[in-house]
């Protein structure tokens, strides 16, 4: 059973890559800090673990798309992002490309 | 908390040095807002087979540390395969170099043979350089810049479709014909007991002997029919190399020819069979040469019977082709691109 999921864990992973980064954009609209963003992607049905998340973030980052800032929250440093003036139309771009391809995606499934 | 100082310990060691404070700090952070979740989940401090098991969800430090590598490959798969096409052309074109250097040097000792062999055996070294620099310029190349400016840097973007080579339908390419004609016509003088020949051939072999035998041995006349059979299928697929540099789509006319030579080659190696004495004494010599022969008799009769049933297979593989069917025309792909 196991090995006849393998190819479908393989290429649930790539279908996924690309969803992640809308998501993770999409939820920094608004300041966040990488934990509650992980546990919100979590409540919308979307896990992702840590080491995929930070990784993700840091490249978001050096992309020029995310800001983040160190900053004390209950007597901790916490590293807080959000979504950069540049990410902004990135973001729009993104969501427009998945939004047909989804349209596009579902009209093959119909006829099929 | 030991445990946790232990885990970012063993992280920092694979990042890149000038992340990793900051990086640390985030991953610190992530594991012991974890930690601080489930305890209010549990409303209690957390044991420490409780946080371990926290720390190693997070996953191995290795692997955690590695996603931060911004250069993941040693050579990426874009340019993989020009990586693998030069080695092989490098490494070619070096051994090539090197056989030739080893031939001309043995040539010019007193014992070639040996002196080539001895030669060939030093050729490792050449082997692993190659290797080593070809390898090292594609690493030097994957990490400077994306795998598309590599390719574009190597002008391999500039391909042109047009220029690309017709498909081959089992065609042999021009210059193996010409190999295969040069060879069979050497075989050929060689068969004819054309003397400047065997003199380079003895003179490889056995050092300065210059064709000079070894011992009072020689083969029987029970060879002959094998000797003019050789000849006869030699002179058939050299007749046939020349037909083919005209028209190389003939393969056909090739598998037929091979299949030919190869019945002619087992029909004359099973009429050496018939006799017993294959070699025989020039003169009277010493009894120990008498023993000798039995022995070279047996050798002789074994390799004759292999060679035979080595030639019926290839026969069989000739008979093959023979019957495969034509290729079919190019098969028609056509295809649309549309932009979105």
């Amino acid at each position: 059973m196991a090995s006849e999921l393998a190819p479908f864990e393989n290429l649930r992973l790539e279908l996924r890559r690309g969803c992640l980064v809308v998501a993770v954009l999409a939820e920094l609209k608004h300041e966040r800090y990488g934990y509650t963003l992980r546990t919100r992607l979590e409540e919308y049905g979307i896990s992702i673990d840590e080491g995929t998340l930070y990784p993700l973030l840091r490249r978001l980052e050096a992309q020029g798309l995310l800001q983040s800032e160190w900053r004390e929250e209950n007597r901790r440093k916490k590293r807080f992002y959000r979504l950069t003036k540049a990410g902004k139309p990135v973001l729009t771009a993104l969501l427009d490309e998945l939004k047909e391809l989804n349209d596009s995606l579902n009209r093959i499934i119909q006829e099929a | 908390m030991e445990l946790l100082d232990r885990y970012l310990y063993e992280v920092r060691r694979h990042l890149p040095a000038a992340q990793q404070d900051d990086i640390i700090a985030e991953i610190s952070d992530a594991i012991q807002s974890q930690f601080e979740d489930r305890e209010r989940q549990l409303g209690r401090q957390l044991t420490a087979s409780e946080e371990a098991a926290i720390v190693k969800a997070f996953g191995h430090p290795k692997i955690v540390a590695s996603r931060y590598q911004p250069a993941q490959y040693l050579i990426g798969p874009e340019i993989y395969p020009f990586y693998w096409y030069t080695l092989r052309i490098a490494l070619a074109a070096a051994l090539a170099l090197e056989l030739l250097g080893a031939l001309i040097a043995a040539l010019l000792k007193p014992a070639p043979l040996p002196a080539l062999l001895n030669n060939i055996t030093v050729m490792w070294p050449t082997i692993f350089l190659v290797l080593g620099v070809v390898t090292c310029i594609f690493v030097a190349l994957e990490r400077t810049g994306s795998s598309s400016s590599v390719l574009a840097k190597l002008g391999i973007d500039k391909w042109n479709p047009r220029a690309l080579p017709r498909p081959t339908h089992g065609e042999v390419p021009r210059f193996s014909l010409l190999i295969e004609a040069l060879a069979n016509i050497l075989f050929m003088l060689w068969l004819l007991n054309f003397l400047p020949l065997r003199h380079a051939v003895g003179y490889i072999m056995t050092a300065s002997g210059g064709g000079k035998a070894l011992a009072p041995l020689a083969f029987t006349p029970a060879w002959h029919p094998l000797v003019l059979l050789a000849f006869l299928a030699a002179a058939l697929i050299v007749l046939q190399d020349f037909v083919l540099l005209l028209s190389p789509s003939l393969t056909k006319l090739r598998a037929g020819t091979l299949l030919t030579a190869n019945v002619l080659m087992v029909i004359g190696a099973c009429l050496v069979l018939q006799s017993h004495s294959l070699v025989a004494l020039t003169q009277p010599a010493t009894p120990a040469y008498a023993v000798a022969i039995q022995a070279l008799n047996a050798v002789a009769f074994i390799s004759l019977v292999v060679f035979a049933v080595a030639i019926t297979i290839a026969a069989a593989f000739n008979v093959r082709t023979l019957l495969q069917q034509a290729p079919k025309a190019d098969l028609n792909i056509s295809y649309e691109t549309r932009s979105n």
